[in-house]
């Protein structure tokens, strides 16, 4: 990199002596440029790429440092090495994944996301009692979670929790109990199904490290620096695992901002940040330095003083951020609407004229939310006005109609009496029906008492269940038109498709059938531009939905899967919200949180009014009143927590804990203020509400307030005595009558189907007759034009086959059919069995030494008769005439081409008699056979031989002899090959390898239909073994 | 070491250079099988007889290639010769040998990778603590450990440490104690029980391969060795071709040490190196030589390539191929568009350009994820294409066996624990799936039979229906089929006694079944060759394990054009006209993790300086990366995803990056190129149908192209969503209709719902609340009428409880724990109600008394939950609620049940006798507050009858427009709803 002039802060930083140091960060202020050429002159004075670990909270954070030292040290380094970066739980989990059978953790342990552990804990209330616990809500999945993972980051278990109530426990500790009860049964489960979650990693990886000493040696060894990212968000238990590993005196560097910690409620401590200093001393103990970065790269001026100004409602501020000389102004632009509707269509206008007079990218957008409820409004607006959108919340995905139509099906394979889902489908867009068209069904459920209680039951009752059998018919309910009747007979058919998958496959595979079932893919093809990628990004996002939710194989979780939905639709859970952003071309709307550690030109933030953002939602955290909460006795960083007490009046408590969430607030609102680079827009309007109008006035926010009073902020005024709307719906765009079409595209269509000649008369009476035979014409064209497949099955049409299933086929063509073509499973017969021993016995003894040629087991031929006794069979050979001769081939493979028949088999052996005189013997390790088709066998062996096969060298004179050693005696049959046996023996193969090619199948019924696998599905052998 | 460069022209004379100890180097596409293969022929032509040349590779694809190439290059002299892997050599070596030289009277069973640590693991459970390091002594009963001291022993058998040789080394090392004792133990054990690991054969071939005797005979035996794939042997390996070439020196192996990529497998690089030192002698010195000249890689993808691995130059140079080539690298946003774009381009190579399938190949660094979505994308073009590793335990047909054996396995577990759940499982799967397809309310009939009798399955399925479920039933009955017989007797078992599997077997359009049932019968064949004890309910367990040896399913025909998707380490030694490395993400490719470090097994290497290092790690990946991109003799195409904010976000892989200075193209939506398929254009057609923009004109030949179908391919318009006409909502309400004051609350909330929950029955609540609701109804009304009989004034707790028990059962309420936390819910509200009694002067006088009246020619009918005298005489009726929360003062006031209850009440003689009802109010036991109750206000009532006038006309007329409000946040039919956006259509914007 070579335009790079480091800043006196950066410089210092970059230069810094080798050893722990905290780096504090504002936001913007190029930390990972720093960093990258911080690490560059590591690289630069010796140290290896590979020596150096940076942890990361996302792989795209690692990516990003990754990336741009690779940029620094492009001359030096190539460009494969790069530094080892991890995330905080990969680090622990590689931690693990090497030494973790020293404390408990199998390496095949699987871990789970956060979603699927709601799972197991779906198991473990199952499990319980309960007296004090209210289990019948949803949200109960919640609450033990969130102890447990409380516990984990802070290194605690769930006996010390209980340990601590008194000895007549009251309400709240009753219920604590029972939830540990759900903890314990959870832990339980984890380990019956060899699992980890998060938690565990941390809590493991700590246990490792302390107890093996050397095994940390041995890690720390492995780096000679490690840059910390992020560290602000860190909980007490990652940072007594890198306290172990890389504490005192280690070069480690924790980058963060103190301001920046909004993942509090997630187990984030703001202590860990704060005592870096003391909990990395230097080599000497004396605490170690700061540095601070405070020049911003990333936003021009007037949004970093809206930023500085936020900062100082969180107290003093030291060091402001300062934009970077010459850095582009930015515009702050403030504006207040009557209603939510209109604040949506103004940021939809804003965002338009971005995109078209200042060529802002939709990617370069994004919106950003407080509250998840916000979103749907602003969504509407965009859609509404064409733009691209992409959703990087759950419960915004959920409204997707798209994703809405997978929805309403995994309910109904999920529950059958799931009858909203079910009108979901049955009146969306593929079937259209309407309750006119319901109404005859679901009458008839409702007088049938005894069938059941849901419509697709019903149908389930009248149409018959394999679908190859279905005629219109079946259904039979009066009032039914024939139309509905179709489209019913169509959706059972695809429900019991998908049923069957569902108790199979996994979810993900699950919805992929689901997609690909009812034709999503092309439905979404067919979209125009803004739509297709939204529809397609959305239902992309619900896949990885689904996949994050099946880790583990086979288990079943579509019921655990549709529960979470409902609960992620009934309340928003931001911890489970695991939705994301592909950062395709579309504008992001998103909450403040996941928009950590992402820029954007242009950034919107609506719904500033009162309480809203900064937001005073109930406190609700009191761990002295609230079961679910850990108490501070057992956190490690309760010395920086607000100081409660069990015996503090509650009130005292709420006033704590009130003022720490407004702190939160505030810089939940600074992460917010500095995603944008030039444009920054804030935004209110008096009349909110998410079904109902609220009943009161909002007023602008504390936030709204502090940007609409910066001195040049672009304020574009208030509506004044906005009032009070009946509704705050965006109600589908009425919008201009399609000019083309007034009874819309799709009446279009069914005008044409219905009237061959209704489009050419439409084209003359608007008067683009030309227009309209020219694309006519170029569209036939196109659909001429379509290239056909090549054909592909052209160069198969030979066909491999053995020996033995010539004989089949000999035998019986059907029986080659199910045993060669269309394979059926074959009635049992091991190795043993099918005598294989003893030819590699009788091969060994004739040869003497060991052929190495790799031949699978599969040429032998099986045995007509039953099981044989191996050293039986060999006595018998060791006393026959072959024994003591030696054989001029024994086991040899052959292969050659007949007619379109490209045979394969081995020889077992050929004896030359006299000089010239060849007899080629096949041994059978059973008794002798009445099945004239054997004969094939050694007529394949024969004309194997003419043909050259075994060698140049030709008999003069050949003889076939099949030796059947089972039985206890040889016995033989022998056949002299002359030229009419080799001419009668050349027709038959070329009459199978005809029959084959042609695929000539019919069934010969005979003798061996007695002892023929495939007799039960063989009418023809049925009818023969009866006679 | 001499070094000699041959270009084409030169290979005849090098070729005829037969005899003496040879090294080939052999660059991608320099042509190293043909080389070997002509060097055979070379041999064959001076008068050696086929037999007496040996050649080795190391996978049997491997084998038959090299077999098929000779057979090409000396054509019909190639019987009897030995073609042959390293591992079957070994085996048969022993084989040979064994029986004399060690007296072996049996030759032991290969043991797979699975079955080794099994071993291993049994054998550690057995190990006295005592004599291991402290804290590796929790770990003998660990799965994890097993597998660390199998790969130990492995390594140390490849690199031929006997008991003193592995003694010495682990001397100095505290935590290699108790190794080598387990090894001879493990040693005696497996031998002794006729078993050997892949590390032990190969150690004893060497040993074998080392006597005088044995070599003597090879020598005899084998005039010639070549090897193929040399940079990838074991250091054991090359001990054994020592051995086997040490009398004659006839050797000549090809190699590419760029391609060495098994280091993970105890390929030991350093053989390369070695070579000259392992096989030159003085009297025969070693041959080198490098083919120079690649006929398949072109400049382009060998110029990339070697980026990847500095120094190749160094190594050897190759030419580069004449042909042009493209490399390309594409990065998407999404892992499925990725896939769907891999799979179109596929396409468009196959019809546009006729490239074959079987000439195009998708590599990948794991098989884990991108695969399976790969497989999907290409199954909805219809390209042919090799299964990804399907499992055949996953195959439904295969399924249905495992699970009829779990169920008949777990037949006597009692209902309610976990074994019963799983044998449930089974059967509700056995039920739905293709070998019953029993219908829906069958399922749940016999579910229910199940749960409530606690029968066992066999019972209640040959109860229901003999005919039908007999078979089954008798399966299930008598397991030993399952757990008892070898897992081959019970699969035939089943399969010949179930006529469930004729239909499926008879059908035309089920040939995936029958291949899977074939495939399983081999499988369970094969387990029995290894492990007769194995029951079909065992092994069916073992193959959801996951390192199980997946069997792909077999098909008739693999020799078709089908496109290849496969692991770049699979793909070695192949090559393709196309070849994607696709999901070349960073982390996932590179893969750089740590593995199994306890035991370090690589310090037994003699040169194991580096090998724990990232460095060494990333170099090994970096060669994988160069391999398979040279796979490609016209377009490599790397692709990956960049995406994300989270925890499991995406970036591309370094090497990626690395392949060339300019940045990789990022891949937006293409549909709008010109249309390959059908689909597509239909797709194109359709948009331009839709789109304003385009022009009257356009959009008039877009639908009668689309309606006419001059391609059949082409879907009928009507399959289009959201072109079916759409269905009236109308016709609902037949003239006799009859209302209800809760009916007209729901109308007037919200039409549209009303239609739906009440004209069409759709369930109102998704949860229990409104079966509780029920149940708190009729405990209350039963509690009350036993006390009105009784002559008390009211019921007392102990009545209700005392109802509650009796009537618990009949309602629905969930099952377990959370059936449970219902029970105790009621308990609460219901001692909530009776302690603090909302009118405790009052005393009920009727109880759940049906109301009618007539409003402006309109009957409704209601029924009051109680009516109640107070102290003072008058009357009230009263409503009870089981929600939590109540209505403000102000919507109670005018509250249309409330006015019915109070209008029709005052009509009702039964109720007039007592007196006329001045008041009604609703009762919320449940809420959070003091004051439980909320009233009517009589004044109101007018108003209120006028508002049901109005209520019966809109019904009435049909008018079902919704209305928003509070009710929206617990609507069910959102989903339908014009107001909500995802009661919207999908896929028609």
């Amino acid at each position: 990199m070579t335009s790079f002039s480091p800043s006196d802060e950066q410089r210092s930083i970059i230069r810094a002596p080798n050893g722990p140091m905290r780096i504090s960060a504002g936001a913007g202020t190029g930390k990972t440029t720093t960093l990258a050429h911080r690490i560059a002159y590591l690289i630069d004075g010796g140290s290896d790429p590979e020596r150096i670990l940076g942890i990361t909270f996302t792989n795209k954070a690692a990516a990003e440092l990754a990336d741009r030292v690779r940029e620094v040290l492009a001359d030096q380094v190539d460009p494969a090495r790069t530094v080892e970066i991890h995330t905080y739980h990969g680090f622990a989990h590689q931690i693990l994944t090497e030494f973790g059978p020293l404390v408990g953790v199998e390496r095949d342990t699987q871990l789970i996301t956060p979603t699927f552990a709601r799972q197991l804990f779906h198991n473990a209330v199952e499990g319980g009692t309960y007296r004090f616990l209210n289990i019948t809500w949803n949200g109960i999945l919640d609450r033990p979670a969130r102890l447990a993972a409380a516990l984990a980051d802070n290194l605690a278990q769930p006996g010390q929790l209980t340990a601590m109530a008194p000895i007549e426990p009251d309400e709240l500790w009753e219920t604590r109990q029972e939830i540990v009860g759900i903890i314990d049964r959870y832990e339980q489960e984890k380990r019956r199904l060899g699992v980890a979650d998060f938690g565990d990693l941390i809590f493991r990886a700590n246990q490792l490290v302390s107890g093996y000493p050397d095994l940390a040696t041995r890690i720390r060894d492995r780096y000679d620096a490690v840059y910390l990212d992020e560290y602000q968000d860190t909980n007490p238990a990652q940072r007594e695992l890198l306290r172990t590993l890389f504490g005192g005196g280690f070069p480690i560097t924790a980058v963060g901002d103190a301001d920046q910690t909004i993942y509090e409620w997630r187990g984030a401590s703001l202590a860990n940040f704060a005592g870096f200093g003391e909990h990395f001393p230097l080599v000497d103990g004396s605490p170690s330095p700061t540095y601070p970065l405070t020049l911003n790269r990333r936003s021009g001026q007037d949004i970093l003083d809206l930023a500085n100004q936020v900062r100082q409602e969180l107290g003093e501020v030291s060091d402001p951020l300062r934009a970077l000389d010459g850095a582009e102004p930015a515009v702050v632009t403030v504006r207040w609407e009557g209603n939510a509707v209109q604040e949506a269509d103004f940021i939809a206008e804003q965002v338009l004229a971005l995109h078209e007079e200042h060529g802002v990218a939709w990617r370069e957008m994004a919106v950003l939310f407080r509250k998840n409820k916000d979103i749907e409004a602003v969504r509407g607006a965009l859609e509404d006005h064409g733009i691209p959108v992409e959703v990087a919340n759950l419960g915004g995905l959920l409204g997707i109609p798209e994703v809405a139509d997978v929805f309403a099906w995994l309910r109904l394979l999920d529950d059958p009496s799931d009858e909203p889902a079910f009108i979901r489908v049955a009146m969306g867009s593929r079937y259209r029906l309407g309750m006119h068209d319901l109404k005859p069904l679901s009458q008839w459920v409702r007088h049938q008492p005894e069938i059941g209680r849901s419509m697709i039951e019903a149908l389930d009752q009248l149409i018959p269940p394999d679908p190859n059998q279905v005629s219109e018919s079946d259904l039979r309910i009066d009032e039914l038109d024939e139309r509905t009747v179709d489209a019913l007979i169509h959706l059972h058919g695809t429900y019991r498709q998908l049923l069957e998958a569902a108790q199979g496959v996994n979810l993900i595979e699950l919805v992929r059938q689901i997609l690909s079932q009812t034709g999503a893919w092309p439905e979404v093809a067919a979209m125009p531009a803004a739509a297709r990628q939204s529809a397609r990004l959305n239902l992309y996002r619900f896949l990885d939905l689904a996949e994050e939710w099946s880790p583990l194989e086979g288990r079943p979780s579509l019921r655990a899967f549709v529960d979470y939905l409902m609960l992620m639709v009934e309340e928003q859970t931001e911890e489970l919200d695991t939705a994301r952003l592909s950062g395709e071309d579309a504008v992001a709307l998103l909450t403040v949180h996941r928009s950590k550690g992402l820029e954007w030109d242009a950034v919107f933030v609506p719904a500033l009014y009162e309480k809203n953002f900064p937001s005073s939602s109930m406190v609700s955290d009191d761990p002295y009143k609230h079961p679910y909460m850990l108490p501070y006795e057992l956190r490690l960083d309760r010395h920086t927590l607000p100081p409660l007490t069990a015996d503090m009046p509650e009130k005292d408590r709420k006033d704590l804990l009130r003022q720490r969430d407004l702190d939160q607030e505030w810089r939940i609102a600074y992460v917010a203020v500095t995603r944008a680079r030039r444009w920054l827009t804030m935004t209110g309007a008096t009349w909110h509400g998410t079904t109902e109008v609220r009943k009161t006035e909002g007023k602008p926010s504390p936030l709204f307030d502090l940007a609409a009073n910066l001195p040049n902020v672009v304020n574009l005024g208030k509506v004044e005595d906005a009032p009070r709307p009946e509704t705050l719906r965006r109600l589908p765009l009425a919008g201009a009558p399609d000019p083309t079409f007034p009874a819309g595209w799709d009446g279009a269509l069914r005008s044409t189907l219905a009237d061959p000649k209704w489009a050419g008369k439409q084209a003359d009476q608007i008067g683009v007759r030309a227009t309209y035979d020219q694309a006519v014409s170029d569209f036939q064209q196109m659909l001429f034009e379509l290239p056909d497949e090549p054909d592909s099955q052209g160069t198969a049409s030979q066909v491999s086959t053995s020996v033995t299933s010539l004989v089949t086929y000999a035998t019986c063509p059907k029986r080659y059919y199910w045993s060669e073509v269309d394979r059926l499973p074959r009635r049992p017969s091991s190795a043993a069995r099918r005598g294989v021993d003893v030819h590699r016995k009788i091969e060994l003894h004739q040869r003497g030494a060991v052929p190495f040629d790799d031949v699978t087991n599969d040429l032998y031929d099986l045995p007509e008769t039953g099981p044989s006794d191996v050293l039986g069979a060999f006595r018998v050979f060791e006393e026959s005439r072959f024994s003591d001769r030696a054989a001029r081939f024994i086991e040899a493979p052959f292969e050659f081409v007949h007619g379109d028949l490209r045979i394969r088999g081995r020889i077992d052996a050929v004896y030359e008699n006299e000089p010239g005189q060849w007899e080629i013997v096949d041994f059978k390790s059973g008794r002798p056979s009445d099945n004239p088709a054997m004969i094939v066998q050694l007529q394949a062996y024969a004309v194997a031989i003419d043909q050259g096969s075994l060698g140049p060298t030709a008999p003069v004179e050949m003889q076939a002899t099949f030796a059947y050693l089972g039985g206890g005696v040889l016995t033989e049959k022998s056949e002299a090959v002359d030229n009419d046996w080799m001419e009668s023996a050349r027709e038959r193969l070329t009459e199978i390898a005809t029959g084959i090619g042609s695929a000539a199948f019919d069934p010969t019924p005979s003798d061996a239909c007695h002892r023929c696998d495939f007799l039960r599905f063989c009418p023809e052998g049925k009818a023969f073994v009866a006679l | 070491m001499n070094e000699q460069h041959i270009k084409p022209d030169d290979w005849d004379r090098v070729l005829a250079d037969t005899d003496g100890p040879q090294i080939i180097i052999a660059g991608p596409g320099t042509g190293k099988t043909t080389f070997l293969a002509r060097r055979a022929a070379t041999i064959l032509s001076t008068g050696v007889a086929p037999s007496q040349i040996l050649v080795l590779t190391f996978s049997r694809r491997g084998a038959s290639r090299l077999r098929e190439a000779i057979a090409t290059a000396a054509p019909g002299q190639v019987s009897g010769l030995n073609v042959s892997t390293f591992h079957s050599f070994a085996y048969r070596l022993l084989e040979a040998y064994a029986p004399v030289a060690l007296e072996w009277h049996e030759m032991p069973t290969l043991l797979t990778g699975p079955e080794h640590v099994s071993v291993v693991a049994e054998l550690l459970a057995t190990e006295d603590p005592a004599s291991w390091p402290l804290p590796f002594r929790p770990l003998l009963s660990s799965r994890s450990f097993a597998e660390e001291v199998a790969d130990f022993i492995m390594r140390s058998q490849e690199y031929l440490l006997d008991d003193a040789a592995l003694s010495a080394i682990a001397a100095p090392r505290s935590d290699w104690r108790g190794l080598v004792a387990f090894r001879r133990k493990y040693l005696d054990a497996v031998i002794g029980s006729g078993r050997i690991d892949y590390g032990t054969l190969q150690a004893a071939a060497v040993d074998l391969a080392g006597r005088a005797e044995v070599q003597e005979a090879l020598a005899d035996q084998y005039h010639y060795v070549l090897v193929d794939e040399y940079q990838d042997t074991t250091a054991a390996q090359a001990a054994l071709l020592d051995g086997v070439t040490d009398r004659r020196g006839n050797l000549t192996v090809v190699a590419d040490p760029l391609q060495s990529v098994y280091s993970f497998r105890g390929a030991e690089l350093d053989n390369v190196d070695r070579f000259g030192e392992r096989f030159g002698h003085a009297d025969r010195p070693v041959k080198r030589s490098v083919l120079t000249t690649s006929f398949r890689v072109p400049a382009v993808i060998l110029e990339a390539a070697n980026r990847l691995v500095p120094h190749a130059h160094e190594i050897r140079p190759v030419i580069a191929a004449a042909h042009t080539g493209r490399l390309e690298r594409m990065i998407f946003t999404q892992q499925s568009h990725e896939a769907e774009w891999i799979a179109r381009t596929v396409q468009q190579l196959h019809v546009t350009e006729d490239v074959p399938y079987r000439q195009m190949a998708v590599l990948v660094r794991s098989k884990r994820r991108f695969l399976a979505e790969l497989s999907r994308a290409l199954e909805r073009r219809g390209i042919p294409h090799e299964s990804p590793d399907t499992r055949l335990a996953d195959h439904p047909g295969v399924r249905a066996v495992f699970d009829i054996a779990n169920a008949a396995y777990h037949q006597d577990a009692p209902v309610g624990t976990g074994r019963a759940d799983d044998g449930d499982r089974a059967i509700r799967r056995l039920l739905l799936g293709p070998l019953f397809r029993t219908a829906l309310a069958t399922e749940r009939d016999l579910l229910r039979l199940r749960r409530t009798t606690g029968q066992t399955w066999a019972t209640i399925l040959e109860a229901y229906d003999p005919d039908r479920f007999g078979p089954l039933a008798r399966l299930l009955n008598d397991s030993d089929w399952s757990s008892e017989k070898p897992a081959i007797d019970g699969f035939w078992h089943v399969w010949s006694t179930l006529p469930q599997f004729e239909d499926l077997v008879m059908s035309p359009t089920a040939g995936s079944y029958r291949a899977a049932w074939a495939a399983l019968a081999q499988a369970v064949e094969r387990q029995f060759d290894r492990d007769p004890r194995i029951g079909l309910h065992a092994y069916g367990k073992l193959t959801e394990q996951d390192d199980f040896e997946a069997n792909p399913l077999l098909s008739f025909r693999p020799e078709g054009d089908r496109l290849t998707l496969t692991t770049l380490h699979q793909s070695k030694g192949l090559e393709f006209e196309v070849v994607f490395v696709a999901d070349a993400s960073e982390g996932t490719f590179p893969d750089l993790r740590r593995n199994r470090s306890l035991l370090q097994p690589h310090l037994l290497s003699p040169n194991h300086d580096a090998t724990d290092s990232i460095g060494f790690r990333l170099a090994e990946e970096r060669r994988l990366a160069y391999t398979a991109t040279t796979r490609a003799a016209r377009r490599a195409i790397w692709t990956s995803t960049s995406a994300g904010i989270d925890e499991t976000d995406r970036r591309p892989s370094r090497f990626l990056l690395a392949l060339s200075d300019d940045p990789p193209t990022p891949v937006g939506d293409e549909t709008e190129d010109v249309p390959v398929t059908a689909l597509e254009a239909e797709a194109f057609l359709r948009r331009r149908l839709t789109d304003a923009e385009v022009g009257a004109g356009i959009r008039l030949a877009a639908a009668e192209v689309l309606a006419r179908r001059p391609n059949r391919d082409v879907r009928h318009p009507l399959e289009f969503a959201g072109v079916r006409p759409r269905g009236t909502d109308t016709g609902l309400i037949s003239e006799h209709a009859t209302f209800s004051p809760s009916q007209a609350t729901s109308y007037d909330a919200c039409p549209r719902r009303y239609a739906f929950e009440r004209r069409l029955g759709v369930a109102s609540e998704y949860g229990r609340y409104a079966t509780f609701g029920s149940l708190i109804h009729d405990v209350l009304e039963q509690a009350e009428k036993g006390a009105v009989a009784r002559g008390d004034g009211r019921s007392t707790i102990d009545d209700a409880l005392e109802w509650l028990d009796q009537l618990f059962p009949d309602y629905d309420m969930d099952i377990g724990a959370r059936q449970q936390a219902w029970y105790q819910k009621a308990i609460k509200l219901l001692t909530e109600l009776y302690a603090n009694w909302i009118r405790p002067g009052a005393a009920a006088v009727i109880l759940e008394h049906p109301l009618s009246m007539e409003i402006n020619g309109t009957v409704w009918n209601g029924r009051a939950d109680r009516i109640e005298r107070q102290a003072d005489g008058e009357l009230r009726v009263v409503d009870y609620k089981t929600s939590s929360s109540m209505p403000t003062v102000a919507e109670a006031s005018e509250s249309i049940q409330l006015g019915f209850y109070l209008a029709a009440a005052r009509q009702d003689p039964s109720i007039t006798a007592y007196g006329t009802p001045t008041e009604a109010e609703f009762w919320y036991p449940a809420v959070n507050r003091k004051k439980k109750w909320v009233a009517f206000d009589p004044a109101r009532l007018d108003e209120v009858l006028e508002s049901m006038a109005g209520i019966a006309t809109g019904i009435q007329s049909e008018d079902w427009t919704p209305r928003i409000g509070g009710h929206c946040s617990s609507c069910s039919v959102k989903s339908v709803c014009p107001l909500w956006p995802e009661g919207r259509e999908a896929f028609v914007r």
